[in-house]
């Protein structure tokens, strides 16, 4: 009767797949958001060509709106805010408040070119200021530097600062514990399962899941667009913020298709595997068989010659019974 | 063949099981915390996509109002405006003021042209409206206005006249007017004194009772 096969291994096996699976996934948004979201570079580059446009274009429509009291033409605001200077200042800006670090953003270009703009403006109408008049062309000038500098500081920086410097402090700790937990998960498969196609079948059931996982939350964030809705009222920290959200968002879902990809190529192996085995089966059964047949025709040759011997040894005993029966009925007195 | 169906299949039910089941238990496990996070975020995001256009826009005068002979305009009649409305036009022929008359008073408005109140009534409703310019734009002709001058208000639902009958300066943190009287009154102010790069310290004050224009009625 042939013996029961536990499914103690296969339980086993199930649990520590599913385990897996968690794992994975933890590493996976451990990986997203290290290289994603609280990646400080990734936010700096975000600041494109496009960002520092409509920064500028920011500045000088709110330095207009404020010197519209004052008097003065739009004119004077001509040349005053320039992209080189505000994408400088501004990344500086922007890592050092990321650093939690303190950064003096520098207006002395602004205001010079500003009073130099407001000079000639002012000759150009042929006005003579008072002293009083004096001083609100500074105050003037202050509150547009005020303007360059707020809009050089991009909102909520700080506390984003806060939580990424907090994470990246102990991400790496937590993506060496998972990866050791992964790893171990991985042997215990191994160990449990003689065959190698079934570990990895196990092994791809988790990366499959991890892969859903992973990007259940990313592309719920992507359909519902809640990122799209938040308030931020000036657009082009708006714009940067959205696309720098979404882009990573999209991290995850790229390590969620590379997930995907593992287990396709899992699957492959398996396929490989286990045909390899069959194929390998087929033949180690075939040589068995084989080697059964030889021991049995080797058998049955032995067998035979005993036979034969064992008729052979009939046989010569009957003959010599005989001659011994003529040996020994032969007359004594013939030879005295 | 069964068994390989089977197989096959495993591959799809074993992870979707999973998924789920360990979905189900972050979601079951970290519910407190989802909850707080969701309702923090709530304070920051609009129910819908914030739009940056500023755009007002000016009302049409409406079919039954242009109808109407009597001096009475129904208020049901009347579409009421939006910040950044344009609710018509206001003159002074011989001072040489002429804007556009907004329904709102930040910077967008005043930049285009004079802006009103929202806090105060529009024309016609017998209180007073109070109505701001920048003494460099289109309130800049309130240096030659004197009492006795007339003020044109063409809205979308009438046109209003009124008569300059004082003119005060005050200091920026002592203004006196009362949006509360019982009296179709314009209260118009601006910076003041005049001029480039002036100290704003004072403002003039234009007050201006109604001649003659629609009254907007309850219903």
């Amino acid at each position: 009767m042939a013996k029961k096969k536990s499914k103690k291994p296969q339980i086993i096996s199930t649990i520590l797949s599913f385990l897996l699976a968690i794992f994975i996934t933890m590493f996976s948004y451990l990986i997203g958001l290290n290289f994603g979201l609280f990646n400080i570079n990734n936010l700096v580059d975000s600041m494109n060509v496009d960002f520092y446009i409509h920064m500028n274009e920011y500045i000088r429509k709110e330095a207009v709106n404020i010197a519209i009291p004052y008097g003065v033409d739009r004119s004077v605001f001509d040349n005053v805010f320039t992209m080189d200077i505000t994408s400088i200042q501004a990344s500086n800006r922007l890592r050092a408040q990321l650093k939690n670090e303190s950064y003096e953003v520098n207006t002395s270009d602004v205001k010079q070119r500003l009073y130099a703009n407001i000079d000639q403006f002012l000759s150009s109408k042929g006005y003579t200021l008072t002293a009083e008049q004096q001083n609100n062309i500074d105050s003037l000038v202050e509150k547009v530097c005020e303007i360059y500098i707020d809009a050089l500081t991009i909102p909520y920086m700080k506390q984003f600062a806060r939580i990424g410097n907090t994470f990246n402090k102990y991400i790496l700790y937590g993506m060496i514990i998972i990866f050791i937990m992964i790893v171990l998960n991985i042997v215990f498969l191994f160990l449990l399962n003689k065959y190698i196609h079934k570990c990895f079948r196990y092994i791809s059931y988790a990366t499959i899941s991890a892969s859903i996982m992973t990007a259940f939350l990313p592309i719920w964030a992507l359909i519902d667009g809640f990122y799209r809705r938040i308030y931020i009222s000036i657009e082009y920290v708006y714009t940067f913020f959205v696309n720098y959200i979404r882009n990573s968002i999209m991290i995850f879902v790229y390590i969620s298709a590379l997930l995907l990809a593992i287990s396709a190529a899992l699957i492959v192996l398996i396929w490989y595997r286990r045909k390899a085995l069959i194929a390998h089966n087929k033949e180690e059964a075939h040589r068995r068989h084989q080697r059964h047949i030889q021991r049995r025709m080797q058998e049955e040759r032995e067998f035979n010659e005993l036979i034969n011997m064992q008729k052979q040894m009939d046989s010569f005993n009957k003959d010599t019974r005989k001659e011994f029966i003529n040996y020994y009925e032969y007359d004594d007195s013939e030879d005295s | 063949m069964k068994k390989n169906f089977k197989k096959i299949m495993a591959y799809i039910y074993m992870p979707l099981f999973f998924s789920f089941i360990g979905i189900g238990i972050v979601y079951v496990a970290a519910y407190p915390l989802i909850k707080t996070v969701t309702s923090a975020a709530s304070l920051f995001i609009l129910d819908k996509e914030p739009t940056f256009e500023e755009i007002g826009t000016t009302i049409e005068t409406p079919v039954n109002i242009v109808e109407n002979d009597s001096n009475t305009i129904n208020f049901s009649d009347i579409q009421l405006p939006n910040n950044h409305d344009v609710i018509g036009s206001i003159s002074c022929e011989r001072i040489g003021l002429i804007g556009d008359f907004y329904y709102g008073d930040d910077s967008y408005c005043l930049d285009r042209g004079a802006g009103m109140y929202t806090g105060s009534q529009i024309p016609g409703r017998g209180k007073p409206t109070l109505i701001a310019g920048h003494s460099t734009t289109v309130f800049s002709a309130f240096q030659e206005a004197q009492v006795g001058d007339e003020i044109i208000i063409k809205t979308y639902y009438g046109e209003f006249h009124y008569n300059v009958t004082d003119i005060q300066i005050y200091q920026k943190d002592n203004c006196i007017f009362d949006l509360e009287q019982d009296n179709e009154q314009l209260i118009m102010y601006t910076c003041y004194p005049f001029g480039i790069f002036t100290p704003v310290d004072h403002r003039m004050f234009v007050y201006a009772e109604k001649i003659s224009g629609p009254t907007i009625v309850d219903n």
